[in-house]
């Protein structure tokens, strides 16, 4: 038997755990201990409802390519257990083995950001690291990513065969995009999470906040995961901030936008926090149709947030939204998640009269100064995502609030829907927080 | 030697036939209303070739002096920015045809890896109907204004009837192009400023009476046109 990542015995049984998620069991079975379900370790589940004291919860879908499918294993005397992995439920993550920061060799930036990272981001020292050295570009040829990006990746699987990371960051000047030649070029993200590995499918995220203009606003965000853990989830690999008392409680969705009338992101995000148990007196909800021609109409102050959406460059608030002071945070705004439905947000350079995701974290973003109005996470589209390609904002914002940690958040938002449309999902941030 | 001949006939007839139908497929224009898309088999999101989705047209990108031809177009997509030719019917998200089961939908945007700002455009080559004087069309117009060109000559459209959804364009045509093979094309430029740019096309058809726009829809013009006016006017002061 090979590639084993854990085992676990009974009185004279065992069970293994393959790094494939599926299971082997051998010995004593006069109770069925060696049983092993046949559908478990093939399993995926599409679909759950959860049911909370006030009322059931929107049906949130899993990603369609769930990291292994079975993580623990135990065995007692006669009986064996074994965990399947969900990722709504937070079990203790071990990231010895669960988490893989990529960085790249040819960028000196790219190497500082992940080692900032890892001497400074809260009980992640001891994560796994892979330095890979492909173009420092934001666009990846095939080739090079077939040789440099996914091979390396790919070889140090097989030389770790006990551990097979749900979690990966790509950090600064690791390319975003994979030029296949497609109109819409998918993200390096989608590619790795979806065909790097057989029976490996990570939660792929970037911290890669800086295009390529120093590393202030990266080592700026990883000041923030440091500042946030110490003072309100000490000790805690996941970073809660409204569980230490932060007062993030505000969601703000601006609807108004200029010709999509028949589509309200905003309006589902605001029915799935309702039915997460918000209170209504906690979403701010905008929708001018068409978009009236100023600011007016729009969302342009907020407190506390919690989230944020809006239509970006497709209405009055214009390209520059971010960090033109149209749209101003105050009060505790820097633990929040944000999404904009727009084309090519997740490109280092803004395009086409639209916002861009290097805006969000810049240090006068959203009103502030010293990074002080930041988000925490942001879901981007590194290409065009048509109108149903973009994520989920239900999903999103929905299992933000019922705090699941950001990963999850982003990526469960990328449904197969989305995926019909675009493969060009970007998911922005740390995967090991929740609101 | 019979054989020699028979088969010789049998290629000639179906040499003849072959290019009767190219003369035919030049000569008459077709799917002026979209209806023939074939889009069974592909989900909405999906590249499907144009050959199904917009038979009879061509379809292309252009940013400066160079043409982008497409060989495929997508199914329901609406852009969020990007330059896309898509043929959407009830399945698309916000959008709905504006006749029929199916309606083209052009946007300007950004095109290609190092999304260069192209303009969204559908060509066709054919036969315009002798005694043509106008050219009409259903369409939804939002950010920059559409262009139309027949025979190279761009046709000045004029709003004739506004609909809940839509509205009725129409626009004369010289009348050398009548009887001519041309070749017809609507085209919606990149955007200028923050919204995006969308021209939603149906019910193409060709009239032998000229165009004359209603009298409201020409007051109404007028007086934006004076209102416009004023307003610099005023904002000079």
């Amino acid at each position: 038997m090979s590639n084993v990542m854990a085992i676990a015995a009974g009185s004279a049984h065992g069970v293994a755990l393959i790094n494939d998620g599926t299971l082997v069991a051998w010995g004593d079975n006069s109770s069925g201990q060696t049983n092993i379900p046949a559908e478990q370790p093939t399993t995926v589940i599409t679909t759950i409802t959860i049911t909370t004291t006030n009322g059931p919860m929107p049906s949130f879908q899993t990603n369609t390519h769930p990291p292994i499918v079975c993580k623990l294993i135990a065995a007692g005397g006669f009986h064996s257990m074994a965990a399947l992995y969900s990722p709504l439920v937070q079990y203790p993550v071990d990231v010895t083995k669960d988490l893989l920061l990529i960085y790249n060799t040819n960028s000196i930036d790219s190497s500082n950001v992940c080692q900032y990272y890892l001497t400074h981001r809260p009980m992640v020292s001891n994560a796994n690291v892979l330095g890979i050295g492909c173009t420092n570009s934001e666009i990846i040829e095939p080739s090079d990513y077939a040789t440099n990006l996914a091979g390396p990746v790919q070889s140090w699987l097989a030389t770790n065969p006990t551990k097979r990371p749900s979690y990966v960051i790509l950090f600064q000047d690791i390319p975003s995009r994979l030029d296949t030649g497609a109109p819409s070029t998918p993200s390096v993200q989608y590619e790795l999470n979806t065909s790097c590995a057989t029976n490996w499918s990570p939660f792929v995220t970037s911290i890669n906040m800086n295009g390529t203009d120093g590393t202030n606003d990266c080592i700026a965000y990883i000041n923030k995961l440091a500042s946030i853990g110490s003072n309100y989830s000490p000790g805690q690999l996941i970073i809660s901030a409204s569980a230490g008392g932060y007062g993030n409680t505000n969601w703000y969705f601006d609807d108004t936008e200029c010709c999509y009338a028949a589509d309200a992101p905003g309006m589902t995000a605001e029915q799935a926090l309702i039915q997460a148990g918000v209170s209504s007196n906690s979403i701010f909800y905008t929708n001018v149709y068409p978009d009236c021609g100023s600011l007016t109409c729009h969302i342009t102050t907020a407190t506390n947030v919690a989230g944020y959406l809006c239509w970006g460059g497709h209405s009055s608030l214009g390209p520059s939204y971010a960090t033109n002071e149209s749209i101003q945070c105050f009060g505790q705004s820097t633990w929040y998640v944000m999404q904009t439905i727009e084309s090519f947000n997740g490109q280092r350079n803004p395009c086409c009269g639209l916002g861009n995701f290097l805006s969000w974290f810049a240090s006068n973003a959203f009103g502030g100064t010293n990074y002080s109005n930041t988000p925490v996470g942001a879901v981007c589209n590194v290409d065009e995502p048509y109108l149903l390609g973009n994520n989920n904002s239900a999903l999103y914002f929905g299992e933000w609030a019922a705090e699941r940690i950001f990963a999850y958040c982003g990526w469960n938002s990328f449904t197969i829907e989305n995926q019909n449309y675009s493969h060009c999902l970007q998911v922005v941030g740390d995967p090991f927080t929740t609101k | 030697m019979k054989l020699s001949i028979k088969f010789t006939t049998i290629i000639l007839t179906l040499t003849f036939l072959a290019f009767s139908q190219s003369i035919s497929a030049q000569d008459t224009f077709e799917n002026l209303d979209f209806e023939s898309a074939n889009v069974s088999g592909h989900s909405p999101g999906n590249l499907v070739p144009i050959s199904d989705a917009l038979p009879g047209w061509s379809a292309y990108f252009t940013s400066g002096t160079t043409t982008y031809p497409q060989t495929q177009v997508v199914y329901d997509g609406i852009s969020l920015g990007g330059a896309v030719i898509s043929v959407i019917d009830d399945n698309a998200a916000a959008f709905s045809p504006l006749q029929g089961n199916y309606s083209a939908f052009l946007f300007g945007g950004g095109y290609g890896v190092n999304e260069v700002l192209a303009s969204a455009s559908i060509s066709q080559t054919g036969s315009v109907p002798s005694g043509t004087e106008s050219l009409l069309f259903d369409a939804y117009v939002y950010g920059a204004p559409f262009t139309v060109a027949l025979g190279g000559q761009t046709i000045n459209m004029t709003p004739l009837q506004a609909f809940q959804n839509y509205t009725e364009y129409g626009g004369n045509i010289p009348s050398s192009l009548a009887g001519q093979i041309e070749t017809l094309s609507f085209t919606e430029p990149p955007a200028t400023g923050a919204q995006p740019s969308m021209f939603e096309l149906d019910d193409i058809s060709f009239s032998t009476n000229a165009v004359t726009p209603e009298p409201s829809i020409v007051a109404l013009t007028a007086i934006g046109g004076l209102l416009f006016g004023a307003r610099k006017g005023f904002a000079r002061r």
